[in-house]
């Protein structure tokens, strides 16, 4: 009876034993060929994207610039808020704006009497011992009082 | 061959284990630690007698805005020059603009980004001692930090004058118009 466990071609390729002249490759990997594999797709990668590019570019050129949409600078474009999309822009304007409110006068409010004056004014003032109002008052500071 | 081709990598990796850097283990002392070479087992010294700072001594309203009762000093101790204004302007533009804005009134682009609490305007604090705002500097307030690393004890004062000429100028009465401004503004509506 045969060996359930022993495979009957395998078995009887041994029975002849290595004379058949029929051997397995050796099971080694040339890392050379890998690298240069590897290598190789990276060169072909590189050429595809600089054409693609080119292409790219060529397929640009060819079109018209692109329009500016007319509803571009709308605080609102059809139901979306812009103003969220505008911060950079929002930051330089408010400081633009704030920076000229210190170096100019101006009515802060006119029923009180309180205005706004340039800060270079301000500091001149404040140097000759001029305090804000409501700002307490106390003996003057003994001269050369330095840290 | 194959041995030195393993061996280069490992030395790199040797490389990078910190144990193995000779600056990770030094011979010296750190504050409040035990210390074996003294009798008394400190390692901070207590300086010798007759030691005097290299320094000229802060005197104590100065260092800490604070007078002799404890209470935050009404005027600054250092008198407002013009060179002390000019210094606290480029300091506070630095240092404090960031969030409280150029005017000093809490407008900044940092403070549309503060949602739990922006930064107040300083203009609300103008009955405020000054002392007062020197410790705010010094200590923080809220959420405002300590700036006493980035500010030294002058540039602090500097930069309360100029907190005080920034309030003068957005807060300033008729009087204190030139002539020709006074002119202009009288005729200009709202």
């Amino acid at each position: 009876m045969n060996d359930p466990h022993i495979d009957p071609t395998h078995a009887h390729a041994h029975e002849g034993g290595h004379g058949h002249g029929v051997r397995s490759e050796e099971d080694r990997i040339s890392s050379g060929k890998v690298v240069a594999v590897g290598v190789g797709a990276l060169v072909v990668f590189f050429f595809a994207s600089l054409a693609a590019v080119s292409y790219l570019r060529l397929r640009q050129s060819e079109q018209p610039p692109p329009t500016i949409p007319a509803e571009l600078g709308q605080s609102k474009i059809g139901m979306v808020e812009q103003q969220i999309f505008d911060v950079a822009v929002r930051g330089t304007r408010d400081r633009a704006r704030r920076l000229e409110k210190l170096g100019s006068y101006g009515w802060v409010d006119r029923d009180g009497g309180v205005v706004h004056i340039p800060i270079d004014r301000a500091m001149d003032l404040v140097a000759k011992g001029v305090r804000p109002a409501q700002a307490p008052k106390g003996e003057a500071p003994p001269p050369g009082g330095q840290p | 061959m194959k041995t030195a081709r393993l061996a280069a990598p490992l030395l790199l990796l040797l490389a990078a284990c910190p144990r193995l850097d000779p600056m990770w283990d030094q011979p010296k002392v750190k504050a409040y630690k035990a210390s074996k070479y003294y009798p008394d087992g400190l390692a901070m010294r207590t300086p010798p007698p007759g030691t005097v700072p290299h320094r000229a001594p802060i005197e104590p309203a100065v260092a800490t805005g604070r007078g002799p009762d404890g209470r935050p000093l009404a005027v600054s101790p250092v008198a407002a020059t013009a060179e002390q204004l000019a210094r606290g302007r480029a300091r506070f533009d630095v240092i404090c603009a960031t969030c409280h804005g150029v005017l000093g009134d809490g407008e900044s682009q940092v403070a549309l980004n503060m949602s739990l609490r922006k930064p107040p305007s300083l203009h609300q604090f103008r009955d405020l001692a000054d002392g007062y705002i020197y410790q705010v500097i010094s200590e923080g307030f809220g959420l405002m930090p300590s700036y006493a690393a980035e500010l030294s004890v002058q540039d602090r004062w500097a930069v309360v004058a100029y907190v005080r000429a920034l309030q003068l100028s957005q807060h300033a009465a008729m009087e204190q118009v030139p002539p020709e401004a006074r002119e202009r503004l009288e005729k200009e509506g709202r």
